[in-house]
């Protein structure tokens, strides 16, 4: 079985995927995509954004990735805090390593965070889909929901922290 | 009974405010590094009485901060001195002045202060330790007849503690020095987490403390994170905690030279029936799986301040550490005047009941990071049960 050889291999397969977006239905919100999104609590290898800027209500929802090689363990602790400021949160991992992650699915669907494994070929499985459930932080989630607007308006002026927006407009097939 | 202790640091008028306003605490330990002389001096005479002043010699040759307004700080004396030219003469006139400073303002002891040594056998350490400080410092101790009992400090690194032999020398020197009421000790455990995990360690500490208190002598430990309340156990006559990290854990980076900006650690509050520091972003979670309202977490006056959603945490806000005196110190209190065979199953039972709590916690699917879950308690469980065995 071939495998990834670093996490960025991983993370950049993913980042193609439109998955997320297909699989919680947000393909007709408006998404962003941001890498190593720091800022927050912890560093999500892969963050989602989708907006629905149309509607009355401006509403937001965030999908969290933390990829690794093997570290089941320490995915799911980082995974845990990404639910401070995301609705979905993942751990995707290699495939060729993903049996101690099964042995322990139950500690996923405990915490409510969604296990994945990609295999080399870019082929996911999905072993747990986590429910929708709001974030646990108010602040950062306020925060989390700034950026994205100031992200959708192209706004770079106003940001305090980083002339770049953290996270990037992506257009999945639909 | 144990008296609590706030260790000054940097804004320390947090801890003196605590000791008077919230009456949390027995007294201070003041360390100069944060600590101008004459803001010193200017404490009143009621609390001076009551607390410590420890000079903190850790690294004579660098007067790091607020230690250059000490006249008697060794590179003070000297300008331009290098640690390895701090000879008898230096010593001699130091500890005259550093005494005559303990004795004008009346602390409630009188601290010998020692040198951070980290690689020396025994013979050597107790060489430099006597020669540099106990000699000059007893010396000066007869000729200005000071009254005040003495306490020598020690700081007990992890070398000293995981040998048998050097603890053993070390307790026998000690023990054997005239004038000498006892000690004041800074354990120093550089490669710890946030709380210590390590029962060899907390049980060679509790054994020493408790060697000390067999042969008659007051022992106070400083600079202790929550592992203050396992340390009861050896009955020491005192114990110290602080606000910031660096004075819950010996940290000689704080008496360098070295001025590298290090962020700052992520503010956390304490929940005394966790025995843990919880990362502030985890709150509500743990709140949830233990169906605890904010309002019911560890109240004290300094809850409504903090635990409102508003609240901009930072680890620099006074609210935190308040509330960490406010609820912790009582705690130490109430255990540190029970008697000893009350005190250790009393302990052990706030330490079932916090672990009992973090089961909940994981059962619930909350995923706490290492510094912020209860995987210390149970070592600290083991460690009071291997003392307990060896007493």
């Amino acid at each position: 079985m071939t495998r990834f050889k670093t996490e960025k291999d991983l993370v950049e397969e993913l980042s193609k995927q439109c998955f997320f977006i297909k699989t919680h239905n947000y393909l007709n919100w408006c998404s962003l995509v941001g890498q190593e999104v720091g800022g927050y609590f912890g560093v999500p290898d892969l963050l989602f954004a989708v907006s629905r800027l149309q509607v009355e209500k401006p509403s937001f929802r965030a999908i969290a990735v933390e990829a690794k090689l093997s570290a089941w363990k320490a995915a799911l602790v980082q995974a845990y805090r990404y639910k401070a400021f995301s609705h979905y949160s993942y751990v995707a991992i290699d495939n060729a390593n993903i049996k101690p992650a099964l042995l322990n699915i139950d500690s996923f669907r405990r915490s409510n965070i969604g296990l994945l494994s990609i295999a080399y070929d870019g082929a996911l499985t999905l072993h747990h889909r986590p429910k929708f459930e709001y974030p646990y932080c108010l602040n950062l989630t306020r925060k989390l929901q700034l950026e994205v607007i100031r992200a959708l308006n192209n706004d770079t002026a106003s940001s305090k922290t980083s002339a770049k927006p953290l996270l990037r407009p992506v257009s999945f097939c639909h | 009974m144990t008296n609590i202790y706030h260790q000054m640091g940097h804004n320390w008028k947090w801890n003196v405010d605590s000791l008077q306003t919230d009456s949390c605490g027995d007294g201070l330990i003041i360390g100069p590094r944060y600590t101008e002389r004459h803001k010193v001096e200017s404490l009143p005479k009621e609390l001076k009485r009551r607390s410590i002043f420890d000079p903190q010699f850790f690294l004579p040759a660098t007067a790091r901060g607020k230690l250059s307004t000490y006249d008697f700080f060794p590179q003070v004396m000297s300008q331009n001195f290098s640690t390895l030219e701090y000879n008898e003469t230096f010593a001699e006139k130091s500890a005259e002045t550093c005494l005559l400073f303990q004795k004008n303002n009346e602390y409630e002891k009188c601290i010998i202060p020692c040198r951070l040594i980290l690689n020396s056998d025994s013979e050597d350490f107790i060489e430099e330790q006597s020669k540099l400080f106990v000699s000059p410092f007893l010396k000066q101790a007869t000729n200005l007849q000071i009254k005040q009992p003495i306490l020598l400090q020690i700081i007990l690194t992890e070398r000293i503690l995981r040998d048998a032999k050097f603890t053993s020398a070390l307790l026998n020197w000690i023990t054997s020095l005239d004038l000498i009421s006892g000690c004041y000790i800074i354990p120093y455990l550089p490669s710890r987490e946030k709380q210590i995990k390590d029962p060899d360690y907390l049980i060679s500490l509790m054994q020493f403390i408790h060697d000390l208190r067999s042969n008659n002598m007051e022992v106070i430990v400083g600079y202790l994170n929550t592992e203050a309340i396992v340390l009861l156990a050896a009955n020491p006559t005192g114990i110290a905690t602080g606000a910031y990290e660096n004075l819950r854990a010996f940290n000689p980076q704080a008496f360098t030279d070295d001025d590298r900006q290090k962020r700052g650690p992520v503010a956390r509050i304490f929940v005394v029936r966790l025995l843990q520091w919880i990362d502030n972003r985890y709150l509500r979670p743990v709140e949830q799986s233990l169906k605890w309202s904010r309002p019911t977490l560890d109240d004290s006056r300094y809850t409504p301040l903090w635990a409102t959603p508003d609240f901009n945490w930072h680890f620099s806000k006074p609210e935190i550490y308040k509330h960490y005196f406010s609820v912790f110190m009582p705690l130490l209190q109430t255990l540190g005047k029970m008697p000893p065979d009350a005190i250790i199953p009393e302990i052990k039972d706030r330490i079932e009941t916090a672990r009992g709590y973090f089961d909940k916690i994981e059962k619930a699917g909350v995923v706490l990071a290492h510094n912020d879950d209860g995987s210390h308690l149970p070592f600290w469980l083991t460690a009071l049960n291997l003392f307990t065995k060896n007493l």
